[in-house]
């Protein structure tokens, strides 16, 4: 009908006509009633139900000014040049404001603060993650750092600790599937692409009873798909002083399906090839299709690689350090939506861990491999008051470790798996509006075994999780909860590490069997939460933590390998450790200036021999404060400052002459030794970090350019990594190798 | 209702100001403690054994540069047979030798004496076994192109049977050198052939043995496990170790 009205007026001469569609500039659907005026006159329109416009303009006019506007959305000025035409079509692209965007944020927050007994998860949006300060380029685990309950060793790595706890004791989930040491460049920034992530939810208490595999927290990602209504392709293309990247997605209604994929690699091998020996790739997929109106499945995974490879500049045959870093994940999760509001859904997922380094050819070799296979089904269905979950999962690992030292010291672990079967049933119950239950239990059977080593272990534990919450208003509540944690794999690092001070991601992943039980920490967490007002969220938790086994390397477990089953059983010494502190964050949610304050008062301690030392993650005081600033012009300001106290280390007390007793000769002088003092009983200097960033974005048609700048550590605060004391002078001189300097950052991020 | 909700944020701030007054605490160092360091390791096919008493040091203390121990210890060892061995402090001083010459004996027992100003420690050392290559033989030459492996016996005493081999630049048992680990009584040290750094040259290879307090105190600079001496007061080594070496040429 409308068409056929502009071709009658068109016919009839002496007019000029403007058509076209206005959609969502995010998912691509029309948008109805959008207001549409020509600046400077009294004319205008609306768009019909498909988001199309006319408008009929006199044929005197050389070129209009369109004015597109709508609630929620940014206003859209268009300018049109008629030249010699009479009809012209423009279609128009609007964006949603982020005041809307935000509002549906905290809407779907307070829904699952009222849903859930348990303190709120944090979550980082998108947005969020993409507009903070950044080192090089956005990442989420360094992010997740300015969250309260959250540290981490150092600037250099982004595993983060939560709570005392040390970094192997998160469950890091992707779309429901575990993944293992998502890391690149040595831990440095994580392997989680930003274009690709949904969003992320932190679990660090009442953690459900289904997640019973990690003693600390889970960090559940969640990858990102398109609007199922799209219209031909989204993407972004982005270039950031670390790596460049390329995301493209679109829907296929014919198939009811959307997908999406990212990429990214760094290019500085390519612009500097000798003097970057490295490369990093990573790639994700998101494929969502709707099988039936009730069946959904969703295929996600992800394969990320690091390769270095330093050789002889005089020979090339020789390879000096050579480093092969990778990780895959692939999961299938399928949803069946009943009738009746239940919701059925069914996992399965591969995840591999592999890596190989090597220290000129045959010095030192390591390669290893870890596997995670995964399947699981629950059910939830709400009966009353009673909303019930249930399911089953299994997991099935197999290790393989192969492990050259010198060239004749020969370590193998092969053939060794563990597996797990769990079964468990969650219930939130609602006696009175004013009270929240919730009651979990998870069985768990393990089982661990190899041919070589007895790790043979067939078990049941038995995990349980109680909380509540009491609604003392509308958007006020306090909450307790409690349960008990298990985790079947520690890490295996020489030295003075322990499972509680784990802090560089190359180690390996040993299954606990044998002799060895399960570590175990038992939460107990009392909170308060809610809203000050329409726009500042708070949540205030205390947290008790007890781990009553934790695992550290031994250090006779280096020297029993004559006898592999001796070096297996003497691998690991038990430990005790406890945790506690408090945890605070006020959020501002809404308005042009956002931002929140987190604050962790957090002390962790291990127990060995008796005695109690701080862990390596024990840090009392910890306070981020975070700013998101809109300015005019399209400028958004991020500011992000971080204080804490500094980390625990062991101090040197005295020296001495070290005779190296394997030395055939008279020169076994080979210099000196420190005396260690008590375990992690200093500090160092505080830490303090500022770092400031500015997004501009230009607007190119119906598409858009980020332009970020920013700079890491602005201070250039000299933080402190470790001290140690140069020999070369006499007396030894005490020098610092300190966090990253002040960086600056410049990123291009373009959508379309 | 609200004065509930304005008692519990009346209750949780007063909580928050409390932990955050208790939780600073002070911090301290340990203090310095004096401490003896003595490094005794008894070799079979040494002529003259050597051992070393030393002290800790504090790191802002200036030291001079020439070695200075502790003198007038008194260190001697006594063999099953009662015989008693001394050692006598050199021109060095911190540094003894044993007045005797090879008297440490393969696959022997020893107890280990040692005073120093007033303090007393005993200490027993297990020789290990006779140690020696045969293959390839002194002087031989080995090419890199075809890999030779170094074979050597079975030394009965050495520590979980792990045995250091050290290979020395141009021959000189005081030059750079680096050490390999094996846990059989063979070694392909070609598999490393890129560490040499030189050919048509000689090179020297030495296979050592080490008791258990050697062994434990090699790995010192990975464990900090470089007190192997029960006593408080004294940190060190006191252990035995056994060892052959030869040369041989190397060759493209």
């Amino acid at each position: 009908m409308m068409y056929l009205l502009v071709y009658l007026v068109l016919s009839t001469g002496g007019y000029k006509v403007v058509t076209g569609t206005v959609f969502d500039a995010t998912s691509k659907e029309p948008l109805p009633m959008v207001n549409i005026v020509v600046e400077g006159t009294e004319m205008g329109t609306t768009t019909d139900n498909n988001g199309y416009y006319n408008i009929i303009l006199p044929d005197t006019l050389k070129k209009v000014n369109l004015i597109f506007s709508m609630i929620g959305y940014k206003k859209v000025e268009r300018e049109i040049f008629f030249f010699d035409k009479n009809y012209l079509e423009t279609d128009i692209a609007m964006r949603i404001t982020t005041l809307k965007s935000q509002g549906i944020l905290v809407s779907a927050k307070r829904k699952k603060f009222r849903e859930s007994a348990t303190i709120t998860p944090h979550s980082l949006s998108t947005e969020d993650l993409l507009t903070l300060p950044s080192l090089l380029e956005g990442d989420l685990m360094r992010t997740l750092e300015t969250l309260p309950g959250i540290t981490k060793a150092s600037d250099y790595t982004t595993e983060v600790a939560v709570r005392g706890g040390s970094p192997d004791q998160n469950l890091v989930l992707l779309d429901d599937i575990p993944v293992l040491k998502p890391f690149h460049l040595a831990g440095n920034f994580s392997a989680f692409n930003l274009n690709a992530i949904k969003n992320i939810e932190l679990h660090k208490s009442g953690i459900p009873a289904e997640y019973d595999a990690s003693l600390s927290s889970v960090l559940d990602v969640k990858t990102k798909g398109v609007d199922r209504d799209l219209k031909g392709l989204t993407g972004v293309f982005s270039v950031g002083l670390l790596s460049a990247g390329a995301t493209i997605g679109s829907s296929v209604p014919s198939l009811n399906t959307n997908f999406l994929f990212t990429v990214r690699r760094t290019y500085f091998d390519k612009i500097l090839p000798e003097e970057t020996p490295y490369y990093f790739y990573d790639g994700y997929l998101h494929i969502e299709s709707d099988i039936t109106d009730r069946w959904t499945a969703v295929l996600s995974g992800y394969r990320s690689k690091d390769f270095f490879d330093m050789r002889d500049e005089d020979n090339e045959e020789i390879q000096i350090i050579g480093l092969d870093w990778d990780n895959s994940a692939l999961g299938l999760n399928t949803f069946y939506s009943g009738s009746n509001g239940s919701l059925l859904h069914f996992s399965s997922g591969w995840s591999k861990h592999s890596f190989h380094f090597s220290l000129m050819d045959t010095i030192f070799v390591t390669n290893g491999t870890i596997d995670a296979v995964t399947f699981g089904g629950d059910y939830t269905r709400t009966f009353g008051r009673h909303e019930l979950k249930f399911g089953l999962k299994e997991e099935y690992r197999p290790f393989d470790y192969d492990i050259n030292i010198n060239m004749g010291i020969n370590y193998e672990y092969q053939d060794i798996w563990n597996n797990r079967i769990m079964g468990f049933i969650q219930d939130e119950f609602s006696p009175t509006k004013d009270l929240l239950l919730s009651g979990g239990i998870a069985l768990t059977h393990y089982y661990s075994e190899s041919e070589e080593f007895n790790l043979n272990k067939k078990a049941f534990f038995r995990s349980y999780r109680l909380s509540a919450k009491y609604f003392l208003n509308e958007i006020k509540a306090l909450t307790i909860s409690l349960g008990n944690y298990h985790q079947y794999e520690v890490p295996l690092i020489p030295g003075e590490s322990e499972s509680g001070g784990t802090s560089s991601i190359f180690y390996y992943l040993v299954p606990l069997g044998g002799e060895y039980y399960p570590e175990e920490a038992h939460h107990i967490n009392l909170g308060y939460e809610g809203w000050l007002n329409e726009s500042f969220y708070f949540s205030l938790e205390g947290y008790y933590r007890i781990y009553n086994r934790l695992y550290k390397m031994s250090e006779e477990s280096e020297i029993d390998i004559e006898n592999a089953n001796d070096y297996y059983r003497t691998m690991f010494e038990e430990n005790e450790g406890d945790a506690y502190g408090m945890d605070f964050l006020l959020k501002k949610e809404i308005g042009k200036l956002r931002g929140w304050l987190s604050y962790t008062l957090l002390k962790s301690k291990i127990k060995s021999d008796d005695e109690y030392y701080p862990s390596i993650w024990d840090r009392t005081h910890n306070l981020y404060l975070v700013l998101f600033a809109m300015l005019p012009k399209e400028w958004e300001i991020g500011i992000q400052f971080a204080f804490s106290t500094g980390n625990p280390f062991t101090p040197s007390l005295g020296r001495f002459r070290y005779r190296n007793p394997a030395t055939p000769n008279d020169n076994d002088d080979t210099g000196w030794m420190e005396l260690q003092g008590e375990k992690n009983a200093l500090r160092f200097p505080s830490y303090l970090r500022l770092d400031i960033s500015a997004t501009k974005t230009f607007y190119f048609g119906n598409n858009e350019m980020d332009l970020k700048i920013g700079l890491y550590n602005a201070l250039n605060r000299k933080n402190v990594v470790f001290y140690y004391y140069d020999y070369d002078q006499e007396p030894p001189v005490k020098e610092t190798i300190g966090m990253v300097p002040l960086l600056p950052t410049v990123e291009f991020i373009y959508r379309f | 209702m609200e004065n509930l909700v304005l008692r519990c944020n009346l209750i949780l701030t007063s909580l928050l100001l409390a932990l955050l007054f208790i939780s600073c605490e002070s911090v301290t160092e340990d203090p310095f403690e004096h401490k003896y360091v003595i490094y005794l390791v008894l070799r079979p096919n040494m002529k003259f054994q050597k051992a070393y008493v030393d002290s800790t040091y504090t790191l802002t203390s200036t030291l001079s540069e020439s070695f200075k121990g502790i003198s007038d210890a008194e260190i001697f060892a006594i063999d099953a047979e009662q015989d008693t061995f001394n050692f006598t402090e050199s021109d060095t001083s911190g540094i003894y030798y044993s007045n005797d010459s090879m008297w440490v004996k393969y696959s022997s027992r020893y107890f280990i004496q040692i005073d120093i100003e007033g303090h007393h420690i005993e200490e027993e050392v297990n020789i290990p076994g006779s140690l020696f290559i045969y293959s390839p033989s002194n002087g031989d030459t080995i090419s890199l192109n075809d890999p030779e492996i170094v074979f050597w016996n079975n030394c009965e005493g050495s520590f979980d049977n792990i045995y250091t081999a050290r290979i020395f630049f141009k021959g000189e048992l005081d030059t750079f050198g680096f050490s390999l680990s094996a846990q059989d009584t063979s070694l392909d040290i070609f598999s490393a052939k890129y560490l040499f750094p030189n050919v048509d040259t000689f090179y020297t290879v030495a296979v050592m043995a080490m008791d258990e307090n050697c062994f434990k105190a090699d790995k010192a600079n990975t464990n900090f496990d470089y007190d192997q001496i029960e006593e408080d007061f004294a940190i060190g080594v006191i252990g035995a170790s056994v060892f052959d070496t030869i040369k041989v040429w190397i060759s493209e």
